[in-house]
């Protein structure tokens, strides 16, 4: 607790020094009946009543929606070069791991904080538009705005070397992803109802639900997945990963 | 950094080629211990491995090994406990490699760092791997005094559905 106390102390004085608004102090897990709906600051943990992965949320196959072209990219493809296997992180997929995330909110951005690989990502809710730049990027850019009492997310610019699934299931520059966040359980359950629209990759919307369960008696632990990955692909495989193989130590000197 | 990792990838790599026969689990399932060479075994571990998935651990069968633990990796990803096992026919040992889930899901479920040094003598039961190579998934430990420590199966989802939620 302290240390998730102190993480959150740092990264609203972070977003204090970029000129936000410094964000509320940390809440307990509300009573029933006495929470704030706007509220989704807290620990969360996915929950096996989550829809999510290789079927959408009628439990059709997510293959089944490809277009003919990312239906080849995906058949061509060899699993063992998934790039979390060389310890990459992506989103959405980041939002499915076994990990809690933590959420830290102030008037202008959301951060959710994840405990896998210690990365994150910024909901940006100033009301900005899309940045104009060309960058990529393997967690997506996001802008974030209320509607009622639910957060809804968009988040496009990906990298197209990320991956949507482990299967290879590609990701394009300009898929775009909505999130719709929302508190129910009196609080204690946070459902983000993505929906997944990608012309290039899908031909049709792919819709999901995933379910947090909130873990305030827990805190964000160290994930450094480098420290121990035997998955590494680099040391396996000749061509493309293993070009950066060490070949040649003393080259390294 | 790159080479550091591949010592250790070589050292402890569970599709290590093998020179066994058929060798006695104690539960007295005979498991083929099959010789691929270094090869054909880098082959499956590039096309039968992706990150984080446990496809290729037989979970139909769990086995339960016994011997005496050589190092206990408290890391992420994952866990391994390096166990060496008594083998009949084999002159000394054969070290297995007992993948775990990570230290962050063990930790949560009640596990310490130090829980299995170094000497040990423990049974473990294990998903062992479909080659036939000396590794697998952990499912539970089974201490000498008896003592039990569920690892979980490493198909579930660690949702805490079941805990407290205070």
């Amino acid at each position: 607790m302290m240390r998730s106390l102190f993480l959150a102390a740092a990264m609203s004085g972070m977003v204090a020094c970029l000129g936000c608004v410094p964000a509320p102090p940390h809440q307990a897990t509300p009573a029933a009946g006495s929470f704030d709906p706007r509220n989704l600051q807290g620990l969360w943990v996915i929950s096996n009543r989550s829809q999510r992965g290789y079927r959408d949320e009628n439990l059709q196959p997510l293959k089944d929606y490809l277009t003919p072209a990312a239906a080849k990219t995906r058949a061509a493809i060899d699993v063992a070069l998934d790039p979390s296997a060389r310890c990459m992180t992506m989103f959405p997929r980041q939002m499915g791991w076994p990990y809690p995330l933590q959420i830290v909110q102030t008037p202008a951005v959301t951060l959710v904080l994840f405990e896998a690989d210690q990365v994150f990502r910024q909901i940006h809710t100033d009301g900005r538009s899309w940045p104009d730049t060309d960058e990529q990027r393997w967690m997506g850019y996001s802008i974030g705005h209320w509607e009622g009492d639910t957060l809804v997310v968009q988040t496009s610019k990906f990298n197209p070397a990320a991956w949507l699934e482990a299967d290879g299931t590609p990701i394009s520059e300009n898929t775009m992803i909505t999130e719709r966040f929302r508190l129910t359980d009196a609080g204690r359950t946070l459902e983000n109802l993505m929906k997944i629209e990608d012309p290039v990759v899908f031909t049709r919307p792919v819709y999901r639900k995933y379910v947090y369960n909130l873990r305030n008696d827990w805190h964000l632990m160290e994930y450094f997945c480098a420290e121990g990955n035997r998955d590494n692909v680099f040391d396996q495989k000749e061509g493309q990963a293993g070009s950066l193989k060490l070949s040649k130590p003393a080259a390294r000197e | 950094m790159f080479l550091r990792r591949r010592k250790l990838c070589d050292a402890k790599n569970p599709f290590k080629a093998l020179r066994g026969k058929p060798v006695n689990i104690c539960s007295g399932r005979r498991v083929l211990l099959l010789v691929p060479v270094l090869v054909a075994a880098l082959a499956f571990a590039v096309q039968g491995r992706a990150h984080h998935s446990f496809s290729m651990f037989d979970r139909e069968h769990p086995v339960t090994i016994s011997g005496t633990i050589r190092e206990f990796q408290w890391v992420n990803p994952h866990t391994w406990v390096q166990i060496l096992v008594p083998t009949p026919g084999k002159g000394k040992p054969v070290e297995w490699s007992i993948e775990g889930r990570s230290p962050n899901v063990l930790a949560r479920r009640g596990w310490k760092r130090t829980e299995l040094k170094p000497g040990d003598k423990v049974k473990l039961t294990i998903y062992p791997l479909l080659d036939g190579s000396p590794g697998g998934a952990i499912v539970r430990v089974i201490f000498a005094d008896g003592r039990e420590l569920n690892a979980d199966t490493p198909t579930a989802v660690d949702t805490n559905e079941e805990g407290p939620r205070k």
